[in-house]
């Protein structure tokens, strides 16, 4: 095409567009009215085109059109404006009106138009089942909890969670942790018969017998019912080791089944397998069967070689001979001694013989894949998996043991390692029954759906009935996954296994304070959880749970015993999980206290809005505990936020971590922190005071509502989906909060908001 | 500290197996091969966070080491073997016009790879790193084509838009495949030694192998199957099983038994010990054995992850690693920093040690055929800078690197180079790795 004609094109197009622009700022653009003069005003002096700081620029967009076409710009704008980090404090700022105008402008018009813009939902990629998810699944897959996944590799963690698909990886590692633990797990479920210790029984003595083609060896024995293991040998005479082996026939009665050879050794072909005797079995019965005409020949026409051993026994008769089996046994095993995930997943006892006992294995097999899968598996899957049963069945494994190798393959197959959606197409689908239901589950489980589940899934009606659904899954004891894997990474509480409090500093902290600790926000959050209260109680509340060591701790008294009871406060030290031991010590160094880390949590956990990191080369504000003393540290506050890259953030970060200087690194109260007063009393950004943490708690809870809805909306859609958050995800977000504030701020409204969208219900395609 | 010398002194003695007597009864000989008569190279790759103390890292002058600094005075008896570096850098480890990035995980990222961070929460991108490229070139003549170690768990939450991937993740098998490293020495122990055989109950190992093989193949079956079926960015994840399962497909088809230990008094050691510094001592046994067996010849050691707040009580102090590190230029919190510097090189010197007392089959010993590099991908933990980095090589790398010297290089030279070098010296064909520009001068003999 020529150039040049492409090139007039554009420049026509932008003069269209910039009439269009032009007409629509004299008429109704918004933007161009109400908002683009403020960024101007306040703004666009460091954040322009030609120097974009913090990869920002307001003065790019000519159009309400532009301005709302950037996904990227406008919530990180929100979040400086509304948490007061911007413009910094040694620039003007807006008036309360104009930081309104443009925060309005962005809830309104730029997230409408984001929906708008963006029916479909983002992608979610493949997830393997992280270190608990595949516990768990285990766990209820196979009936026992084996924690195998204590050997795997740390998982990786994507926006905050673990349990987020692109982030988490397999490395060679992991599928050599994969196999080994899918072997340990079905050997801890399935127990073979085992015949180990128990005396040989020779049943031919010395004699031999011909074996031919067609011509049955038939001897006598007087076995007691039961399973034995048989170690069998035929002997070749006159035939090359290098010739295959025959497939045999073998009988003691009732029961009967085909073996193939387990190991050749010079002459002798050794078969090992298991086999019952019934009730009034008396004879043995081994069978070289007639060889079908496409089948590679055997022995029979095998080339002939030397009896290199010259075993005189058999002279020059070339052929084969049974020459000796010896079975260990009876195993007799009363089903009840077996544990329960062996007759769980053993639910069909085979009949005699290898077409029952190939039968019974589709059945059980099918079964467990079924679960496995998540899904109903397809025949063809069915039969891959059962070539392996009749791989290790044919060389003469138990029924038992070949259902255990058989089931350790579908546990190291990708279909159960990852959540699968497959992508049929180019355009978003809804989920079906069986991927909605994994979802529901993993969600709320961190494991596989349960019974219940997948009957709602086969009968269709799981969506329709998604709700009643929820509550019962949610009252499940199984939820508390949901608490220890959401609330544990939202709030960062696994961060409290690895706290180190100076031991001559804190003597009284040890494992069993640690652990009370992660217990009561736990048991914090699954309570409100459980019975729907407000979410706003995670802020501040007049309750706590406690037990007797962290009553202790908290100077609480009437509390005994090491469960946790629900206590009334007195007063606001305590209630909400700001003011928890567990997230006073995470955010603590090992012999003080870190205002600074404190406040950027109560920021980045609570209110969303994580600060930038310190710009490189700024002298740190200096926490030690002298220069905690009041005045000196207001100074050093003051001096510190005299730097203008320092004071948008700390001004933000400071007043939140000094209010909760009345808590030292374990979290106890304290009035002094050695010789020095604590004063806890300060301003947030935008001009509301407070006296000590009780008020800033009370503030938080009514002014900071919004910001903390939308947190912690935001971290649970993330973990919900297992995938970051798009622009476009936002409006989701906002009708949840929307339905959130309409409940009376009950949590339960954030989950079915979740499991009721779009987001949540139906799978994205990568555009 | 009195309590914790006892302990120590009982752990050693409990597991006197750890140190010296297996070396003696079994120094005797490494089973390393003989390529040409050679016992092969070993790479081996140590990363220390948070930067170091630098004024006591630098020798004074170029040229050989006659005293050594400080910090690496725990090294003096191999100065031989040693050679240090000032002036390296890694570009790729600076922000690089992103005002975000906190320097922390692009420094660990692009310590080994000479790449660039990709700036994500998730997706995680760098590069090849220096000790998987080398155990690519040797794959397949030893049990493991390498071992990843670490001695403090890898859970790492992201930064300031950057996966905490890279804080924890020195190996990377390629640009988005991060090795993760094992801290528990016992499951170390077993995947070098045992086969993870130790409580087979059901079959004898062959009888195992034998079925690993069929589900082997049936999972790469399965994965090629459900890989038709799904988005290209599955795809991606699910190659990463495929090749996982490769791997060990190879391994057992390989079926190389593990290195015989018997004739040792060699004791499997058991889960990570509580007492950190017999933790990473530890680890430096397995290293060493594993080199000795000749079980693998590349080896990478992330002693703590990168932004690590961990404190060494035994030192004297219970402030974090992190923490000091943002030094102010106080005088105290210096000290502290060059006491925790120096307390890791003590480790180094460990290993040092017993490579030097491990005699190979052409009289030589583990440490003329080996190359350890050690350093940090920051140099100055309060500027989070990556200039002058603070790295040093042990080593003669079969006699093809020379040592014992303190090698000034032209200011903001590429670390790159230095890893090239490296490899070059182990005979992997490469011209570039990373950003080099050319290998680094007066290092190849």
């Amino acid at each position: 095409m020529n150039l040049f004609r492409v090139r007039s094109v554009l420049t026509i197009t932008n003069l269209v567009l910039c009439v269009f622009a032009y007409s629509a700022a004299n008429g109704q653009d918004a933007y161009l009215n109400k908002v683009a003069p403020l960024l101007q005003r306040y703004c666009v002096e460091c954040h322009n085109d030609d120097d974009a700081e913090a990869s920002i620029a307001l003065d790019a967009y000519a159009s309400q059109a532009e301005a709302v076409e950037d996904g990227e710009t406008w919530l990180r704008v929100m979040d400086a404006l509304e948490s007061r980090a911007m413009p910094p404090a040694d620039r003007p700022q807006p008036t309360l009106v104009e930081l309104d105008q443009i925060v309005n402008w962005i809830e309104k018009d730029f997230l409408a138009a984001q929906c708008e813009n963006q029916a479909g939902t983002a992608p979610v990629v493949i997830r393997r089942l992280n270190r608990q998810e595949y516990d768990n699944t285990i766990r209820d897959l196979l009936g026992i909890d084996l924690r195998l996944s204590d050997s795997f590799p740390m998982d990786e963690i994507g926006f905050g969670f673990d349990n987020v698909g692109s982030a988490l990886n397999i490395s060679p590692i992991h599928v050599e942790k994969y196999l080994d633990a899918a072997e340990r797990a079905t050997e801890a479920a399935i127990v073979p018969p085992d015949s180990e210790g128990m005396p040989p029984i020779e049943l031919i003595g010395l004699k031999t017998y011909p074996l031919k083609r067609g011509e049955p060896v038939v001897f006598d024995h007087s076995l007691k019912p039961g399973a034995y293991l048989v170690d069998f040998s035929l002997v070749r005479v006159g035939i090359a080791e290098s010739a295959p082996t025959p497939r045999l026939l073998v009988s003691f009665g009732a029961d009967s089944r085909a073996v193939e050879a387990s190991r050749v050794q010079d002459e002798t072909v050794v078969y090992r397998f298991w086999l019952g005797v019934g009730e009034g079995d008396r004879q043995v019965k081994v069978v070289l069967p007639e060889q079908a005409k496409t089948e590679r020949p055997d022995a029979a026409g095998a080339e002939i070689a030397d009896n290199v051993s010259g075993d005189q026994r058999y002279g020059s008769d070339r052929g084969l001979h049974v020459d000796s089996m010896v079975v260990r046994g009876p195993v007799v095993r009363d089903p009840l001694s077996l544990p329960e995930s062996h007759r769980a997943i053993l639910f069909r006892t085979p009949g005699w013989g290898d077409a029952a006992r190939n039968a019974a294995a589709r059945e059980i097999v099918t079964r467990f894949a079924d679960r496995a899968f998540r899904r109903p598996a397809r025949p063809d899957e069915t039969d891959r998996v059962m070539a392996i049963f009749a791989l290790a069945h044919d060389r003469g494994e138990s029924f038992e043991r070949a259902i255990q190798i058989a089931l350790t393959t579908v546990l190291v197959s990708p279909q159960f390692l990852y959540l699968i959606e497959p992508e049929d197409g180019t355009e978003n689908r809804r989920l079906n029954e069986f991927e909605l239901a994994s979802r529901l589950s993993y969600f709320l489980w961190s494991s596989m759906p349960d019974e219940r589940l997948f009957a709602e899934a086969r009968a269709g009606t799981l969506r329709r009935n998604i709700r009643a659904q929820v509550v019962r899954m949610l009252e499940s004891e199984k939820s508390k996954a949901l608490v220890e894997n959401f609330a544990g990474q939202w709030l960062q509480l696994r961060k409290l296994a690895g706290v180190a409090p100076d031991p001559n500093l804190f003597p009284q902290f040890d494992d069993a304070l640690r652990d009370a600790m992660r217990r009561e926000t736990e048991q914090y959050f699954g309570h409100i959880l459980r019975t729907n209260q407000s979410a706003l109680d995670l802020i501040d509340s007049d309750y706590a749970f406690l037990n007797e060591t962290l009553a202790k701790h908290y100077g609480i008294s009437g509390v005994k015993g090491a469960e946790f009871v629900r206590v009334a406060l007195g007063d606001r030290r305590r209630g909400g999980v700001l003011t928890q031991g567990s997230v006073l010590t995470l955010t603590s160094n090992p012999n003080r206290t870190s205002p600074v880390k404190r406040g950027q949590w109560i920021l980045q956990q609570i209110l969303g809005t994580p600060p930038p990191p310190p710009p490189p080369e700024v002298e740190k504000l200096d926490e030690s505990p002298q220069s905690a003393q009041a005045a000196s540290l207001r100074e050093r506050m003051e001096s510190h936020r005299a730097n203008p890259s320092c004071a948008s953030c700390h001004q933000q970060m400071d007043p939140l971590g000094f209010a909760l200087e009345n808590y030292d690194p374990v979290g106890r109260w304290r009035t002094s922190d050695g010789p020095y007063q604590v004063d806890p009393s300060g301003e947030l950004a935008g001009g509301q005071a407070f006296a000590d943490i009780s008020e800033l708690k009370r503030i938080l809870r009514t002014k900071a509502s919004k910001k903390f809805a939308r947190c912690l909306i935001e971290n649970m859609l993330t973990y919900a989906l297992g995938r970051g958050l798009e622009p476009f995800d936002y409006c989701t977000v906002e009708a949840i909060r929307a339905q959130l504030e309409s409940d009376e701020f009950r949590i339960h409204a954030i989950v079915f908001g979740i499991v009721h969208s779009d987001a949540f219900q139906s799978r994205g395609v990568a555009k | 500290m009195a309590e914790r010398l006892t302990r120590r002194v009982v752990l050693r003695g409990m597991g006197a197996a750890l140190g010296l007597p297996w070396m003696e009864s079994f120094a005797g000989r490494a089973r390393a091969g003989s390529e040409a008569g050679r016992p092969p190279v070993r790479m081996c790759y140590w990363y220390v966070p948070n930067g170091v103390h630098l004024p006591t890292w630098f020798p004074e002058k170029p040229g050989p080491l006659v005293d050594l600094p400080e910090t690496l005075k725990p090294l003096s008896f191999a100065r031989g073997y040693l050679n240090t570096f000032h002036g390296l850098t890694h570009n790729t480890a600076l922000t690089n016009g992103d005002s975000e990035g906190c320097g922390h995980g692009q420094g660990a990222a692009s310590f080994l790879t000479g790449a660039q961070a990709y700036k994500t929460q998730d997706a995680v991108r760098v590069g090849i790193s220096a000790d998987q490229l080398y155990a690519q070139h040797v794959a397949g003549k030893t049990r493991l084509p390498s071992l990843e170690l670490g001695c403090e768990s890898a859970r790492s939450g992201n930064a300031f838009g950057y996966s905490g991937t890279y804080k924890t993740h020195i190996s990377w098998r390629a640009a988005t495949s991060p090795a993760p490293y094992e801290v528990n020495p016992k499951i170390v122990f077993d995947r070098l030694f045992t086969q993870g055989a130790a409580k087979l109950t059901q079959s004898t190992v062959a009888d195992r192998d034998y079925y690993r093989r069929s589900i082997i193949d049936y999972a790469l079956a399965d994965a090629s199957r459900v890989r038709s079926q799904v988005s290209k960015a599955d795809q991606r994840k699910l190659d990463q099983y495929l090749t996982g399962v490769r791997e060990v497909e190879r391994r057992i088809q390989n079926s190389a038994k593990p290195a015989p230990l018997a004739g040792t008094d060699f004791e499997p050691p058991g889960s990570i010990p509580e007492d950190f510094d017999e933790h990473l001592r530890v680890m430096c046994d397995l290293m060493v054995l594993a080199f000795q067996t000749d079980t693998t010849r590349a080896s990478s050691f992330m002693v703590t992850k990168e932004a690590t707040d961990r404190n060494y009580p035994w030192l004297g102090f219970t402030d974090g690693h992190h923490e000091l590190s943002h030094h102010g230029n106080e005088e105290e919190k210096n000290r502290k920093i060059r006491e925790i510097d120096r307390y890791h090189i003590s480790i180094l010197a460990y290993m040092t040690e017993r490579m030097m007392m491990v005699e190979e089959a052409d009289g030589s010993n583990l440490l003329d055929n080996s190359m350890v590099l050690y350093g940090s991908g920051i140099s100055d933990g309060d500027r989070h800078d990556h200039v002058n980095l603070p790295v040093i090589v042990l080593g003669k790398g079969g006699g093809n690197l020379r040592s014992g010297q303190h090698i000034q290089c032209r200011t903001e030279t590429p670390m790159s180079n230095l890893l090239l070098s490296m490899l070059q010296a182990a005979g992997v064909p490469a011209e570039r790795f990373g950003d080099s520009t050319m290998p680094l001068p007066g290092l190849s003999v």
